[in-house]
């Protein structure tokens, strides 16, 4: 192979028939939280579970308790809706910060020994998504995505890509992220948000009043990017259609309104 | 319903302390090496485990995407290039999306910079490095495909393949580079391993340390390197001229909901990923193929996977010679999966299948399954499946067929 990735010219693609998947918003909630207020919160959704790992829910890192809560917010709209099946696809920011920060200290210190068995379980990229499908007894695949700032836009592909490969019944899709960075020497306290959403399929029979839904497929250039900040917004106030790229990919997303057609 | 187009997987980049390049890394396993030794690039005086799979000196990116990547990016872009170069892919040849399977890549980056082995400048305070699928995405393919760099701990590099034939089936790209690649012995992952009492301690022997399915068995032991595969449709590959080096032909995906770091004793949500596998690429009894088990060598682990193999033996009545290369390869976490797909083609091309070492005598709850231990074994093969599963409880299996000849 040439060595021509800059500066090459691309072959103008074929328009591709891109397979669009449409989704109702069953239910959707969005927390937020300052640091200092992460610990009660952790010791609240561990003191109340009573299935496996409850020792281990007590180590949860910051922003998997954020979109615990997020969830559980979520949920007060659609208590009665299971999900045995469903994916759980979550992209939170640069997980484990303080942790990390933390361990790396004790490292130098004391060394291994002083290192928490907990940082790489409760803070990857993996371990939102995976606390969050224990949580709910989701037995479809559970995914970190994206993870680093700028990439929240890939749960979109993913979800897409997620529901070809497996057709899940339904798919929860959750955004986390720190206001600030704390890096080591850098400010130790930040506030933290979460956003989730839970998409399920649409039968011919199902109600659709009063429900968003949700549509992926072929790009429309003139779209504006996605911010999920933006779309938590979105769906509380606003009533008319909004869509927006997935990035720079060949996908777009379109937001419908109850009683109005995609 | 995504239809029956057929993915091809027409070329691969696999990089590991065996080797660089499917064939070398295929040799050795099927020759029984291990790659597996005492860790000497860091002190080890204060770790539980002091072994490892180390990579040591990465081969160098025949194309470098940037200048200062650590370890781990450094890997990425050397795996990328080869894959890339492997397919004779060029970025006029079409739209080519990114599936990007990593472990705890920012750790790894504050790790380089402030950690006790500084291995790079990467990152730097309020300026984010780009992710690497940011970094291979504007570097190679000037994207109009979508970009998803994803994980589900030791079982990424599965599902980042699963996702690539989803994305090539519903028409957003042309192609999908898509694997995982990691540098995972680094102090801290060893301490949190270690003290996790997740690897092996038989730090004077470690060659014969990594025993999965075996009596004996106290842990997995770390190990880099990983592979990153082209994927596209038959026949956008046939139109160029690819050949194939193999089918992906099914996958299947489930979560325990049971703990983020104990397999679950009800192995129903592993039984299904790999039914799920088996079904989807219409693997019949009469066919015959490998099971590449995922097999890191914990007690645990072990023993709920081969009582999961034999139940969909059971249940299906498909059944095959079940090996695990970790003890060759070490366990390569996010990456693990990969590097063992990408050991799988060598399989398939080569008609063998490669002995779990240092497995002496089959733990009981590891019986009733065809081990092959002792040597490599020569046989047809038509298929193989290859098992992940990872913290979170996530469970991904992928069949390959062996591809047609052209």
């Amino acid at each position: 192979m040439a060595r021509q990735a800059r500066g090459t010219t691309i072959r103008k693609p074929v328009v591709p028939e891109i397979q669009a998947r449409e989704w109702v918003i069953a239910c959707h909630g969005y927390a937020e939280a300052e640091h200092e207020a992460i610990a009660p919160l952790r010791r609240q959704f561990a003191d109340s579970w009573t299935g496996p790992g409850k020792g281990s829910m007590r180590h949860m890192e910051d922003q998997t308790a954020v979109a615990l809560e997020a969830v559980r917010l979520a949920r007060l709209m659609a208590p009665n809706l299971a999900f045995d099946d469903w994916a759980v696809l979550a992209c939170p920011l640069l997980p484990g910060r303080t942790t990390f920060r933390d361990n790396l200290k004790r490292y130098a210190e004391d060394g291994a020994w002083a290192i928490s068995p907990q940082v790489i379980p409760q803070c990857s990229l993996h371990s939102l998504p995976g606390q969050v499908s224990i949580i709910l007894g989701a037995h479809g695949p559970n995914l970190g995505i994206g993870g680093w700032p700028g990439t929240e836009d890939q749960v979109w592909s993913a979800a897409w890509a997620i529901d070809l490969a497996v057709e899940p019944q339904g798919l929860w899709l959750i955004w986390t992220g720190l206001e600030t960075d704390l890096h080591p020497g850098g400010t130790s306290s930040t506030r933290l948000r979460a956003l989730a959403v839970a998409l399920s399929r649409t039968p011919d029979s199902q109600d659709l009043d009063g429900k968003w839904r949700l549509a992926i497929g072929a790009p429309n250039p003139a779209d504006s990017p996605w911010c999920p900040w933006k779309a938590g917004s979105l769906l509380q106030d606003q009533c008319s259609p909004w869509s927006a790229t997935v990035g720079a990919s060949s996908l777009s997303l379109r937001f419908v309104p109850p009683g109005q057609n995609t | 319903m995504i239809g029956d187009t057929e993915i091809w997987i027409t070329g691969i980049g696999a990089v590991s302390p065996l080797g660089c390049g499917i064939e070398a890394i295929s040799t050795s396993v099927l020759a029984g090496k291990t790659s597996i030794g005492p860790i000497t690039h860091f002190d080890t005086s204060t770790h539980a485990s002091k072994i490892a799979s180390h990579i040591g000196l990465i081969p160098d990116s025949p194309w470098p995407v940037h200048p200062a990547l650590p370890p781990t990016g450094k890997l990425i872009e050397t795996c990328s290039a080869l894959a890339l170069d492997n397919a004779g892919w060029h970025p006029a040849s079409g739209r080519l999306g990114v599936v990007l399977g990593v472990g705890p890549d920012w750790m790894l980056s504050w790790e380089s910079t402030w950690g006790p082995v500084p291995t790079g400048t990467l990152y730097q305070p309020g300026s984010p490095f780009p992710s690497y699928t940011d970094l291979l995405a504007s570097h190679w393919l000037g994207t109009m495909a979508p970009s998803i760099q994803l994980s589900s701990a030791c079982a990424s590099g599965n599902h980042a393949l699963a996702l690539a034939a989803a994305m090539l089936k519903g028409g957003a790209a042309d192609a999908v580079l898509a694997g995982a690649a990691a540098v995972n012995t680094t102090p801290l992952t060893l301490a949190v391993f270690g003290n996790l009492r997740a690897t092996s301690r038989r730090n004077d022997d470690p060659t014969r340390a990594c025993r999965p399915f075996d009596r004996e068995r106290d842990g997995f032991v770390m190990g880099d390197g990983g592979a990153l595969f082209v994927l596209e449709t038959a026949t956008r590959a046939r139109a160029r001229g690819a050949r194939p080096l193999a089918i992906l032909a099914g996958w299947g995906m489930t979560s325990d909901a049971h703990h983020l770091v104990m397999p679950s004793t009800d192995q129903t949500h592993v039984v299904s990923a790999m039914r799920q596998a088996l079904e989807r690429a219409k693997v019949t009894p009469s066919e015959p193929g490998y099971i590449n088990a995922h097999a890191p060598g914990t007690p645990a682990g072990d023993a709920m996977e081969a009582q999961a193999i034999r139940q969909v033996a059971s249940d299906t009545g498909i059944s095959a010679p079940v090996s695990s290369t970790k003890a060759a390869t070490g366990h390569l976490l996010a990456a693990a999966a990969s590097l063992e797909l990408a050991i799988g083609i060598g399989c398939l091309e080569r008609q063998a299948i490669p002995a779990t070492l240092n497995l002496d005598t089959v733990d009981t709850s590891c019986e009733g399954i065809d081990h092959v231990h002792g040597e490599s074994r020569s046989t047809p093969l038509r298929w193989i499946l290859s098992n992940a599963f990872g913290f979170g409880g996530s469970n991904c299996s992928v069949v390959l067929r062996l591809p047609p000849k052209l």
